[in-house]
């Protein structure tokens, strides 16, 4: 069994984001896996490892510039056998990525390495689109499961349970080749051992551009125009509790207490 | 101009009522373009749902009723049907786990560009949305050529609708084949355990600001002081440090208690959309500008860790 898992890097901002006319401002910024991906790759592993099949393999693709290595590095201290990695520079010149331009970079990939099975996580942290996922397996003509919170293979059916809204969970039955897009809690994400550190430093890392993945590069436009970025407007109907630790509760046990609650 | 096209949701026979908030915002989009509004009902239960979506500004309502339940492949196929049906200007369905289980694949089939998650939408010479990044801390506003597939926030427009009467327009369409590669086998619900969330007046809700398990026993003592019962954003449930029946937000429980208390919780749209009908709430956050802020009534920029052992005494 082939398993490809996208993954890809994502900032978290520490305070207030900075923004230029065409780009965020990256100074303040911490980089690391997107949540829903450490799961994705959790999953991908375990399919792995539980798959009878010994050349069973987990392959990652992230499309990021070099500075997502040290990231893609982790993965492959967890046991993800073999990293891709896409840049081009005609994606310096964007803001983001949208999830269709995403999907068909992916999908170019998934030809070179013709996997069974499929995993992304739900959404990107930081794009927030929530939609690569369906894009790519649509892109490639996979059927798809969203939401994923359990996965059970069996012979060429998958066997998964989506959470929908509202507490409800959809079980269905999906025939392979698919996509599944993985939410948080499905697994509980491993934590890479000194031992797979050092391995991953020997694993290989493959960098591919658009001209190696197509012989027309001008084939990834991205159909979406930014515009410009703003902050959100700030909530001017909200009260600050001021003062030291002791003051401020002391102030919202007054507003608790008001209303009835707590004794008061 | 050729009008818009939306896509109601509904699953199990029930309409989702957030697709109120979708035809407004069908309607409003339609209005900038000097168009028509039209409203598609698919599946199961069409044709019984077709007057709860009929309401004023609604032009035009086409049922496209099936025998199968819910799948991604039935809207595929239905919505590029009435696509090239009826050639509409965009479409718009609500990113849920429906709407953003079949937009993107109806986008890419149908080579269209796709705007997902709109928390407003513009008309210039291009349409223009207005999508959420970085866990709600900045705006990106983005355009496309129309048509376009849309989705928008659940909850980003008013829900409030007064009747209409358009008329209804069945189509006989031959999605009768049986869905082979995707199969719906059963629904669950998450059981109810000790406590009902959903029926607490006073929530203390627990988020990743937290930091371990171990330190739970604060929050539980806080609750304990002052009366309140335990809840909590995903993380802690992911973590399995709560069991999923205290989960507040979108794939948890909505709630709507008098008093919110948000600890250490950062105010993704996903907890956001649990909460809304809380009378006040009350947030505490060390960041300054996390989003919780922007939908409490009082709050706390400060350490949890710092201010719960005097909110305990308060009470003691
Ligand atoms: C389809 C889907 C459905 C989802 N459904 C839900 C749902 O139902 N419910 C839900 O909650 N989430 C849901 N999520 C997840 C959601 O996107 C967020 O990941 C989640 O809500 C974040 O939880 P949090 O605020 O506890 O954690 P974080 O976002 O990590 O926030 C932690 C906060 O704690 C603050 N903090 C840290 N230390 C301290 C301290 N010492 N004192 C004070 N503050 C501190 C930080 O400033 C930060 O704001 C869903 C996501 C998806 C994609
Ligand atoms: N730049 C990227 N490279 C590889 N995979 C990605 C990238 N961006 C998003 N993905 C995958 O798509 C999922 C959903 O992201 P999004 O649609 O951007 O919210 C993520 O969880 C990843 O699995």
């Amino acid at each position: 069994m082939r398993i490809l898992v996208a993954i890809t890097e994502v900032a978290t901002p520490d305070d207030t984001i900075e923004f230029s006319d065409k780009s965020i401002i990256e100074s303040n910024f911490t980089y690391g896996l997107n949540e829903w991906d450490e799961y994705a790759i959790e999953e991908a592993i375990q399919i792995s490892e539980s798959d009878s099949d010994s050349d069973s393999d987990v392959i990652s693709v992230t499309i990021a510039p070099p500075r997502a290595e040290k990231t893609i590095r982790m993965a492959l201290a967890k046991g993800v056998t073999k990293a891709i990695r896409v840049w081009d520079p005609k994606l310096e010149l964007l803001p983001f990525l949208d999830p269709q331009l995403k999907a068909k970079i992916i999908a170019k990939v998934v030809s070179i390495v013709s996997p069974d099975i499929i995993l992304t996580g739900v959404q990107s942290s930081n794009d927030c689109w929530g939609s690569t996922g369906v894009a790519l397996a649509a892109e490639v003509g996979f059927n798809w499961a969203t939401l994923v919170t359990d996965l059970e293979l069996s012979g060429d059916v998958a066997h998964v349970r989506r959470e929908l809204e509202n507490g409800i969970d959809e079980l269905a039955e999906v025939t392979l080749p698919a996509v599944f897009t993985i939410q948080t809690g499905i697994n509980e994400p491993r934590y890479a051992s000194l031992r797979g550190i050092k391995q991953a430093q020997q694993k290989e890392l493959e960098v591919l551009s658009f001209s190696d993945l197509s012989s027309d590069p001008d084939e990834f436009q991205s159909k979406i125009n930014f515009i410009e970025f703003s902050l959100p407007i700030s909530n001017s109907a909200i009260q600050f509790f001021e003062g030291n630790p002791n003051e401020q509760a002391a102030q919202i046990a007054t507003i608790i207490k008001d209303l009835g609650f707590g004794g008061g | 101009m050729s009008p818009i096209l939306i896509i109601a949701e509904h699953r199990q026979g029930v309409l989702n009522t957030d697709t109120f908030g979708l035809l407004n915002a069908g309607i409003e989009f339609a209005i900038t373009l000097n168009t028509e509004a039209h409203v598609a009902i698919i599946g199961q239960n069409s044709d019984n749902l077709a007057q709860d979506v009929n309401i004023a500004g609604i032009h035009k309502i086409h049922t496209l009723s099936t025998s199968l339940p819910y799948t991604h492949n039935v809207y595929v196929k239905a919505i590029s049907f009435l696509f090239n049906k009826i050639q509409p200007s965009s479409i718009l369905s609500l990113h849920t786990s429906t709407g953003a289980d079949y937009s993107p694949a109806v986008a890419s089939i149908l080579n269209l560009p796709f705007l997902p998650d709109a928390i407003a939408i513009n008309y210039t010479n291009q349409v223009e949305i207005l999508h959420e990044m970085y866990s709600s801390k900045l705006h990106a506003k983005i355009a496309s050529s129309l048509p376009a597939i849309i989705t928008i926030r659940p909850g980003a427009w008013p829900n409030d609708t007064t009747p209409g009467n358009a008329p209804i327009e069945p189509i006989d369409l031959d999605i009768t084949e049986e869905p082979i590669n995707f199969k719906v086998k059963n629904y669950e619900e998450t059981p109810i355990g000790d406590v009902d969330i959903s029926t607490s007046d006073l929530l203390l809700s627990v988020g990743r600001g937290i930091g371990e398990e171990t330190n739970l026993e604060l929050i539980f003592s806080t609750a304990e002081a002052m009366g309140a019962t335990v809840s909590s954003s995903r993380p802690i449930v992911d973590a399995g440090w709560l069991p999923k029946d205290r989960q507040v937000g979108q794939s948890g429980t909505k709630i709507s208690p008098t008093i919110y208390l948000a600890i250490g919780i950062s105010g993704a749209v996903q907890h956001i959309a649990g909460i809304k009908n809380s009378k006040v709430i009350i947030s505490i956050n060390k960041d300054p500008k996390a989003p919780i802020f922007g939908v409490s009534d009082y709050g706390v920029v400060g350490d949890l860790f710092e201010i719960l052992p005097f909110l305990i005494e308060e009470f003691s």
